[in-house]
């Protein structure tokens, strides 16, 4: 659904590029999460993909279109969700989204069901600018879904938002991801990158140094031990063995054998430990 | 044609909710009692004629002179030297005439206060001898005036001849300022990026601009100009003037609003470019200095003809005129969208 082969940007047009060499495929209905740290060249791919920047060199097709020569049905297909509120502070919520809805040739989402599904019905009258930052969030992420879009573009979508929120919005990009919608998730988070994505890739100074999912990815890098807690002379131990040592596993099977074990966890590497490692750089 | 219709809307509510529209309307009121009660209708300052009559027979010769003036209380008659004086001193804007001589040789001594020019002093001199005779002012010499000026654009009071000027200034130039209040607007709140990963076309997005600002515009006109001149100018024309000149303006603001990203960046090209399009405000007022770098300007041509339509015969420059301002209005446009698409891309 989205083919990128040696996709360069330079903001200076010269040899100091934003993004250099970033290739990769995303297939339909699949999340692909592009992680990296502020500065990285997400959303400098990104702005490339969604025709906001021109390709200056390599290749980009969305859905078999040239992200370098975008029209109306290339637009029409996509959908952006920013991570900057950018809104008419002026107008309503639900004036935002009608507004929208007409700048497209296709068939368009209810604005009013849009609202209902971000939890901001109530506030559909009240203007934009009058709303949380929070809310203002909630309305960008609404708008980018107001043309049913095939490919949806998320600008780390629940940065800033509370528990509750965000667990609402993940739980509509794995419901459009059911309906087939292709989607390329932008964020430094790794949780939520951990939770939705299918495949991750690892961009670091405009350059990707890895893309697999976040499954392969916590095995080839999990340290295979397990955390146990157990009890001894009246107190609880916590100890950690290896699934590999002889040694280890012995010791592990008598616990169990004897019935002392309270607590037993697989610790495997989380994304952000993994990432570090790969990348010797942290996700700030 | 849609998404243009969309777009105008957007930008009505924006403009209706910035307080645009209460702007211009109190404007145009503001500029009614302005024109109304605080200018005057005539400014024109004739000096009072103190006159020492010294000669021995001279009702004739005063007759030729002040003719029907006789009875003004702009006329004033001196008992003797002495009296002319203290008369002249007690009024500043005066001048005295002493008359001499015979009704058949008259000789007059004209007495000045120190200030008046030597223009003054010498069409004075020349306006008595074509009254008493002795200069022949009907033959030897003729007038041909090469612009069919009628004696309305005399008859125009003072106070209403701004008219067409605050029209300019506000109907027309208008959009120059309030589209940098909008585009600078737009751009803090970053809402062109939304709208440009929409199918939405650069021109729909400005076009919508350009149309609320003439009507803006328009609201102006249709406020002002029955306040102050009623029914007179010729409606139709006056808003087709006023349409094409805040078009163009708009469309030239447009231009150098994109090159900015607030108003403090772009407050001296924008002070600049207004201060430039007021320029034929000079030879509104002062029609003996045209030179051709004012005449070449767009707002000349609009200036004078939203003259020729709130004062019908008042000039010549009339509305066909205006397919130069229509066409550049529409070069400026297209430069505008151009721009736009480009910056759009480059942020």
């Amino acid at each position: 659904m989205i083919e990128v082969e040696g996709l360069y940007h330079s903001y200076t047009n010269d040899e100091r590029y934003a993004v250099r060499n970033v290739s990769f495929n995303i297939k339909e209905g699949e999340i692909f999460g592009f992680l990296g740290p502020n500065g990285a060249g997400k959303s400098t791919t990104q702005k490339v993909l969604t025709g906001l920047l021109p390709l200056q060199k390599g290749s980009v097709k969305i859905a078999g279109k040239d992200a370098g020569k975008p029209d109306s049905s290339f637009y029409n297909m996509i959908g952006v969700s920013f991570e900057q509120p950018n809104l008419y502070r002026k107008l309503t919520g639900l004036e935002n989204l009608d507004y929208f809805a007409k700048m497209y040739d296709v068939p368009t989402e209810d604005p009013m069901e849009l609202l209902r599904m971000v939890d901001l019905e109530e506030a559909a009258s009240k203007r934009a600018g009058e709303y949380s930052k929070g809310m203002q969030q909630r309305l960008v992420f609404a708008r980018s879904l107001i043309n049913k879009p095939k490919i949806w573009f998320l600008d780390e979508p629940v940065s800033g938002l509370d528990p509750t929120t965000s667990a609402t919005i993940k739980e509509i990009i794995r419901r459009k991801k059911k309906e087939g919608v292709t989607i390329f998730l932008t964020t430094h988070n790794m949780h939520i990158a951990e939770e939705l994505c299918d495949r991750v890739a690892f961009i670091v100074a405009g350059e990707i140094s890895l893309i697999d999912s976040p499954r392969n990815l916590k095995l080839r890098y999990g340290q295979k031990l397990v955390e146990v807690e157990y009890r001894l002379d009246g107190s609880v131990k916590k100890e950690s063995f290896s699934l590999l040592q002889e040694t280890d596993k012995a010791k592990l099977n008598s616990l169990i054998e004897k019935g002392t074990v309270e607590t037993i966890h697989s610790k495997e590497a989380t994304l952000e430990e993994i990432f570090i490692r790969v990348t010797g750089r942290e996700l700030r | 044609m849609m998404r243009l219709a969309a777009n105008t809307l957007k930008e009505l509510k924006l403009g209706w909710r910035s307080y645009y529209f209460l702007l211009v309307v109190g404007v145009a009121i503001a500029y009614f009692f302005l024109v109304t009660f605080l200018i005057p209708e005539d400014l024109t300052v004739s000096p009072d004629v103190v006159v020492l009559n010294e000669m021995e027979e001279g009702s004739q010769v005063m007759e030729n002179l002040f003719g029907g003036d006789m009875e003004s209380d702009k006329l004033l008659l001196a008992k003797d030297r002495d009296d002319l004086e203290k008369t002249m001193n007690r009024r500043f804007n005066s001048v005295g005439i002493v008359l001499k001589g015979s009704e058949r040789e008259p000789a007059f001594e004209l007495v000045f206060q120190g200030h008046e020019s030597q223009d003054i002093r010498e069409l004075l001199r020349l306006s008595i001898l074509q009254r008493t005779g002795a200069l022949n002012s009907e033959e030897g010499y003729g007038i041909e005036y090469l612009e069919d000026r009628k004696p309305v654009d005399e008859a125009i009071p003072f106070n209403k001849s701004f008219l067409p000027v605050l029209l300019m200034s506000e109907a027309v130039m208008l959009g120059m300022f309030l589209v940098f209040a909008m585009i600078f607007g737009e751009k803090s709140e970053e809402t062109i990026k939304a709208y440009s990963i929409t199918p939405g076309r650069i021109w729909e997005y400005l076009g919508a601009k350009v149309i609320v600002l003439a009507i803006l515009g328009v609201l102006f006109t249709l406020i002002l100009t029955p306040m102050v001149v009623g029914i007179g100018p010729r409606y139709g024309e006056l808003l087709l003037i006023v349409i094409i000149g805040s078009a163009l303006s708009t469309s030239i603001a447009l231009i150098f609003a994109s090159f900015y990203d607030n108003l403090s960046q772009s407050l001296v090209p924008m002070l600049g470019l207004s201060l430039v399009f007021g320029l034929p405000m000079i030879s509104f007022f002062i029609p003996g200095f045209s030179p051709w770098y004012l005449r070449i300007l767009p707002t000349y041509t609009i200036l004078f003809a939203l003259k020729g339509a709130v004062f019908p015969g008042s000039t010549q420059v009339g509305i066909s005129s205006l397919w130069l301002i229509a066409l550049e209005g529409a070069i400026a446009f297209a430069v505008a969208v151009m721009v736009y698409g480009q910056r759009v891309r480059k942020n």
